[in-house]
Order: structure tokens, then sequence, then C-alpha cells
């Protein structure tokens, strides 16, 4: 690999994976908020947010952690996608709702307001994983 | 690809089960109990003429001129002392005043709600449970 696409690449993985990490610690500091900002999208009951809130910021935290350090790279990015393609999904139907919300993707800090920012933010990160998806050269 | 999978299943769930068992701040397994001067939607469209709720938003001005509650008066700290004639206009014996903020979790309704009984001296004023969340979730 070159040096200028081993950088890109690098810049690529790590910002993924601090994302993911970022994202889930925040989440993980008060799963009461963030069941909150679950339901606020109306789509599943008060049991499935509270499994919701409690097991994704842990694997969020773990996807992180994993992208971070450059291990299981392939399986790892797969997550992610799916992960990602799912709140895409969801942020796109509580939009055509109308549907008033936050994203709870950052919690309070997070400075994208609305779901046309935060699913592009999202479009984003989908095609930082496509640059990292591991490749025999890499 | 087995080892992966047992990492980002297994640690996940055991975190998760952790996170379920010892969390300071934990989710609910079931919806809370409405507070003191807390009122359900349900109670309030079954039992209230829409005509004599006077509704209160307490959340953020922005998030007011996005989507409210049709003729929700806009007051919070900020809008306080501006907004209260409107509502006082407004106001007559008899008529119940219905507070909301953004979910179950922010306290601006209550501390509103707090200050119209103490400060202004108005009676029959009821936080919405579950704030606007709940409202919009009732009125698709």
């Amino acid at each position: 690999m070159e040096k200028t696409q081993f950088v890109i690449y690098w810049f690529c993985r790590v910002g993924l994976g601090l994302s993911w990490f970022v994202a889930g610690i925040i989440k993980a500091i008060s799963p009461e908020s963030f069941q909150q900002e679950v339901l606020a999208y109306q789509i599943v009951n008060f049991q499935l947010a509270y499994l919701v809130a409690n097991f994704l910021p842990a694997l969020e935290i773990v996807l992180g952690i994993n992208l971070l350090l450059g291990f299981r790279k392939k399986i790892g990015v797969l997550i992610s996608s799916v992960l990602l393609f799912g709140f895409i999904v969801l942020l796109s139907y509580t939009w055509i709702l109308g549907l008033d919300i936050n994203c709870g993707c950052y919690g309070d800090i997070d400075f994208v307001k609305g779901q046309p920012a935060a699913i592009l933010r999202d479009v984003l990160l989908l095609i930082l994983g496509i640059i990292v998806w591991p490749r025999k050269t890499s | 690809m087995k080892t992966g999978i047992g990492v980002f299943l297994g640690i996940p769930l055991f975190v998760g089960i952790l996170s379920c068992l010892f969390h300071p701040t934990p989710a609910s397994w079931s919806a809370p109990e409405p507070l003191d001067g807390e009122i359900l939607i349900e109670k309030l469209k079954s039992t209230s003429d829409p005509r004599q709720v006077i509704w209160v938003d307490a959340r953020s001005e922005a998030r007011y001129v996005k989507q409210h509650v049709p003729q929700a008066i806009l007051l919070n700290f900020d809008s306080f002392e501006m907004n209260l004639p409107i509502l006082l206009e407004r106001w007559s014996p008899g008529k119940m005043i219905v507070v909301y903020c953004d979910t179950q979790l922010c306290n601006d309704s209550h501390d509103i709600a707090q200050r119209l009984e103490s400060e202004i001296g108005l009676s029959d004023v009821w936080v919405l449970h579950g704030g606007w969340t709940e409202w919009k979730k009732h009125n698709l």
C-alpha cells in the first residue's frame, strides 16, 4: 500500500473507530437517558428500549475498540455497516413521519440537529467503512 | 471469524448484563408511574374538555417553533416574564393548565408548573407525563 493510501486508510479506520467508541461511551454513561431517546423514535416498546439501552452501547464500544486497534476488521466493518444502515432507515422513517426527535447518537454533546444531518453523517461513516473494508493488498 | 462473532456478541452481552444489574442510572424495564402532579395523556383525553385545557410548552423556543401542541403557549425560563400575560389572558377559573417538556426525564415542565402555582398562585396546574414524546405518540 502506498504511503498516501495508508494514511487515508489509517485516518478512516481511526475516525470510524473513534466515532463508535465515543457514541458507545456517551450512551453507556446514562442508559436512562438513552432509553428515552430510543422511545422517542416510537418504534419499540419500553422493554425493547430497555434492552437496546443496555446492550447497544456495549456493542458500540467493542466495535470502536476493535476498529481503533485494527483487530477483526472484516467483521467489525460489517457490523458497523449493518448498524449504520439500520440507523439510516430509522432516521428516515422518523423524518417521513415528521417526528421532532434527537438522533440519540451522541447524547447531549451531539452538535448535529435534525434527521437530515444525522442521516448525512451516517452515510459519511458508511463511506469510511467502505474505505476501511479489508482488501488483499492491505 | 468465529472468534470475531464471539467477541462482538459475548462481550456486549456480558457488559450489557452488568449494566442492567449495577448501573447507577439504569434504564427501566417498565414505564414509570406518574409522579405527583403529573397527568397521563389517556386520562386527560378521557376526562377533560379540550377547550378547558391550556397547554404550556416549557421546551426551547427552537423546538416550539418547529412543532408544538396546537394553541400551546411557549413558557420556558427565558420567556416566562414575556409570555406570562398571554397565559393569564387565556386563563379563567375552572380551566386546567398542562405543562410539558421533551421527555419524562426533563424537569423544566415541573419547574414551570411549580412557578405557576407558587409564584403566580394558579391552581389546577399539571405536568404531562412523558412530555412532548408522549403527546406526539398519541397524536400522529
